[in-house]
């Protein structure tokens, strides 16, 4: 009779043993492992929810990726990429330039739990989940090698966290802090727990109904593959704050849950809110952005948090206020900055903004306005006069411009520490700044840089710091002027 | 009318390649780690950022160039689950074959004692063998050679998994053996003990140039050998249990394909900056009379087994 996978898995998921000739310490440096450092024995009753042989790992894997790679020979082809929405192929470059090398980041982190996690069972669970890394880093560049074809500035799959384009600085400085630069502990709940439990699947499925209805199958099948690596790698993070939480560590466990909310509520805004209602064709979209987030995020995370007897973050009310309006606010300025991106940036039409008031009551009142303004800009001054020209402020922790919550409604604020004057968007960013001043103070800003003369100033030479070659590769009006109410074409086009 | 799309692209613009089209392996496993060389967001003084700094930019393999290396195999991530898939279906072949012919009723008491006492708490050392793997992947400053590493402390999975598989199957059919003593066996039997120091001295070993030769180059090419060749190979063999060797027949290759690498990194590591040379020898040096004490500690156990294996 052939053995199931609990007749025998234990014996290999706990093989630890005491060392003799070195410490434990040793083996597991705090640096690396994670505070508080707690001796073996607290670790040893670390289970994950679901468990996976190797066995079972090669064998599911290989058949997922023999779906998506079928769907890929079958439809990577030019004249089914000519067939796609314009602003939904923006979408997936900005996409693949935001999450390709993300996640190749994400396989280190995973290795440094493969080697630093404090219990065998969770390292193993690590080992298959840097194989998982390495496949959403694969699945990506081969994609976005295949449109290289149909629209070069696919390249930015591969370039774009080499660069300094201003939006990586952001995002390189959120995944440093969330995991690449994070020890054990603190990554299994900043990258595990936070992120991939409760922020993740916005990106993935919620992307992934959208690429269907957008006839991008191909999309959709690779983002809803991604996804179940997820769900599986992701159950690492609650057995850790678990243990967190036994040993005296709620407090603790608490402002990494609060930080990293915050965090990655500031990421999606910038990567999916605005590209959901502004680059996904309305006949593609199932709900808001605000709706996703109130169903998938807010809904199942606070379930989680109750589970350990955590506290909502104390922005809560701050947070929920901006579900309304940060995502159109950053949109704003996505716009008014798009030379300095590698993907073309909307201005919503008739159809998108009857949309947009349907699902944001007030959209219409607060955007209205700023979006009629531009249109005359492009009647009057054409493209010169849609484009902002000035320094915009940038928040000296989540690097995004300091434009949230919304018109009328300013969320700025400043802390002077050792002669410095730093400023953020928000009092949540200020807070987390304020909690690990160690690990923040030293940064600088893309605007920080530029006037302490370490990036240029002018707009053509700060194009070819950030790595973007103009005007190829920079940011357009997606539609180039081209409908009745935007005249002039783009001067570069 | 659609507005004009950017001029298209033959190839991403950081393959190296220069006018050939880059392989689907290099496509996918090149140019990934974006923070090397000392190109983290946060600061230097950053813990993590620290230890990168002091054991990857500041180890003493140095090269100009790590992008100079592939791997021999070519190994992407779907190649990867391929390929064990396939040796995975081989090897669960094998192990139904022992529950359905009643193989392990006809091994001797002697065999299956000896199993017990020396194969079963493998699976310990086999463990460190996949942290060590893990702390190269992470570490290795460029992305093929982490991409090796990975699938390294993969393949270091599958070798516990089916020492365990197989442990437990082995206490299923036959009393007498403890899967609850071998814990105390690794950390107790004299033969284990030079191996156990081995590992936990190579686990704290940080350069990441010393940790890869440790592992790769001393530790690895001998036990892989003594552990899938001689002791649950010939010695099994002669033994009566031609199972266990197919079984580590399939995870040598694993171990082969784990030389082969790091025989090609060494190579490139030697060609970009000659004086690795040296230190690659003084590493080979200073470790290898730990290394040949564990395995030939390790070694002797044979003796106890029933039969020997034959030259």
């Amino acid at each position: 009779m052939t053995l199931g996978r609990d007749d025998w898995l234990d014996v290999a998921r706990k093989v630890d043993w005491t060392y003799r000739y070195v410490s434990e310490e040793e083996v597991f440096p705090p640096e690396m492992s994670g505070r508080p450092w707690l001796p073996h024995d607290a670790w040893q009753g670390w289970n994950e929810a679901y468990r996976t042989t190797y066995r079972e790992y090669v064998s599911n894997q290989r058949a997922k990726d023999d779906a998506v790679l079928g769907v890929r020979s079958a439809l990577s082809k030019v004249h089914i990429l000519e067939g796609l929405d314009p602003g939904w192929l923006q979408l997936v470059k900005f996409h693949n330039g935001a999450l390709a090398l993300a996640e190749y980041a994400g396989a280190v982190a995973e290795l440094r739990m493969a080697r630093f996690g404090r219990d065998s069972a969770w390292r193993m669970m690590a080992t298959l989940g840097a194989l998982d890394e390495i496949r959403h880093t694969q699945i990506p560049l081969l994609l976005g090698h295949d449109m290289l074809r149909f629209d070069g500035n696919f390249d930015w799959t591969h370039k774009a966290y080499h660069t300094n384009e201003w939006m990586i600085i952001a995002a390189r400085h959120l995944f440093d802090d969330m995991f690449l630069a994070a020890d054990a502990i603190d990554l299994a709940i900043q990258l595990n727990l936070v992120f991939e439990t409760g922020f993740s699947n916005l990106q993935f499925m919620a992307m992934a109904a959208m690429a269907d209805r957008a006839s991008h199958h191909l999309f959709e099948k690779a983002l809803a593959s991604i996804q179940t690596d997820e769900a599986r790698h992701s159950q690492i993070g609650h057995p850790v704050l678990r243990t967190l939480i036994e040993n005296g560590g709620k407090d603790r466990a608490q402002f990494l849950v609060d930080k990293m909310w915050w965090r990655c509520w500031r990421l999606l805004i910038a990567l999916t809110g605005s590209a959901m209602e502004y680059l996904v064709p309305v006949e593609a979209r199932t709900r808001s952005f605000k709706e996703f987030m109130e169903e998938w995020v807010i809904e199942q995370f606070t379930k989680n948090l109750a589970e350990f007897g955590l506290e909502r973050p104390w922005f809560w009310d701050l947070f929920l206020e901006e579900l309304d309006s940060a995502h159109h606010s950053f949109q704003l300025g996505l716009y008014a900055y798009r030379t300095t991106l590698w993907f073309d940036v909307a201005m919503p039409d008739a159809e998108e903004r009857c949309w947009l008031s349907e699902k944001y009551p007030q959209w219409d009142e607060i955007f209205g306005p700023f979006w009629k303004r531009l249109e005359e800009e492009w009647a009057t001054n054409g493209e010169a006069g849609t484009l902002a020209y000035a320094l915009p402020a940038i928040c000296n922790l989540c690097q995004l411009p300091t434009l949230f919550v919304r018109p009328g409604k300013n969320t700025a604020c400043t802390l002077m520490l050792g002669g410095r004057n730093y400023l953020f968007c928000s009092q949540p960013c200020r807070w987390i700044f304020e909690q690990q001043k160690e690990r923040f103070t030293d940064h600088r800003s893309v605007v920080d840089r530029i006037v302490a003369g370490q990036a240029p100033g002018k707009l053509i030479d700060l194009h070819d710091w950030m790595g973007l070659e103009a005007p190829t590769e920079t940011g357009k009006d997606l539609r180039r002027g081209l409908s009745p109410w935007r005249l002039e074409p783009v001067p570069t086009a | 009318m659609a507005p004009p799309r950017p001029p298209s692209r033959k190839s991403y613009s950081r393959m190296a390649t220069e006018r050939r089209i880059p392989s689907e392996y290099e496509i996918v496993s090149s140019d990934l780690h974006y923070n090397y060389p000392h190109r983290f967001e946060l600061a230097g003084d950053n813990p993590v950022i620290a230890w990168y700094n002091r054991y990857r930019e500041g180890s003493l393999l140095l090269a100009q160039n790590w992008e100079a290396f592939a791997d021999p195999r070519r190994t992407t991530y779907h190649g990867y689950n391929e390929r064990q898939d396939r040796k995975e279906d081989v090897v669960d072949g094998l192990l139904r074959e022992i529950d359905e012919t009643g193989y392990d009723r006809r091994l001797s008491d002697g065999w299956v004692e000896f199993l017990d006492q020396w194969y079963a708490p493998l699976r310990y050392p086999a463990h460190g063998l996949q942290m060590l793997a893990a702390y190269i992947a992470q570490m290795a400053p460029a992305s093929r050679i982490t991409n090796c590493a990975a699938f390294q402390a993969a393949d270091e999975t599958r070798r516990l998994q089916r020492i365990a598989y197989r442990s437990a199957q082995l206490a299923d059919h036959r009393p007498g053996v403890d899967l609850a003593r071998h814990r105390q066996v690794w950390e107790g039997a004299e033969a284990f003990q030079p191996l156990r120091e081995l590992i936990e001295r190579a686990l704290v070993t940080y350069d990441w140039g010393e940790a890869l030769i440790v592992t790769n180059a001393v530790i690895k090419p001998q036990l892989d050998r003594l552990i899938n060749e001689e002791l649950a190979g010939r010695l099994a063999a002669a033994n009566g249990d031609p199972i266990l060797q197919s079984i580590h027949f399939s995870l040598q290759e694993d171990a082969g394909w784990h030389v082969a690498w790091t025989a090609a990194l060494v190579d490139v590591a030697m060609a970009d900056t000659p004086i690795n040379d040296e230190q690659i020898s003084q590493w080979i040096d200073r470790w290898r009379p730990l290394a040949s004490h564990a395995t030939e500690s390790l070694a002797a156990v044979a003796l106890s087994a029933p039969s020997l294996a034959a030259g």
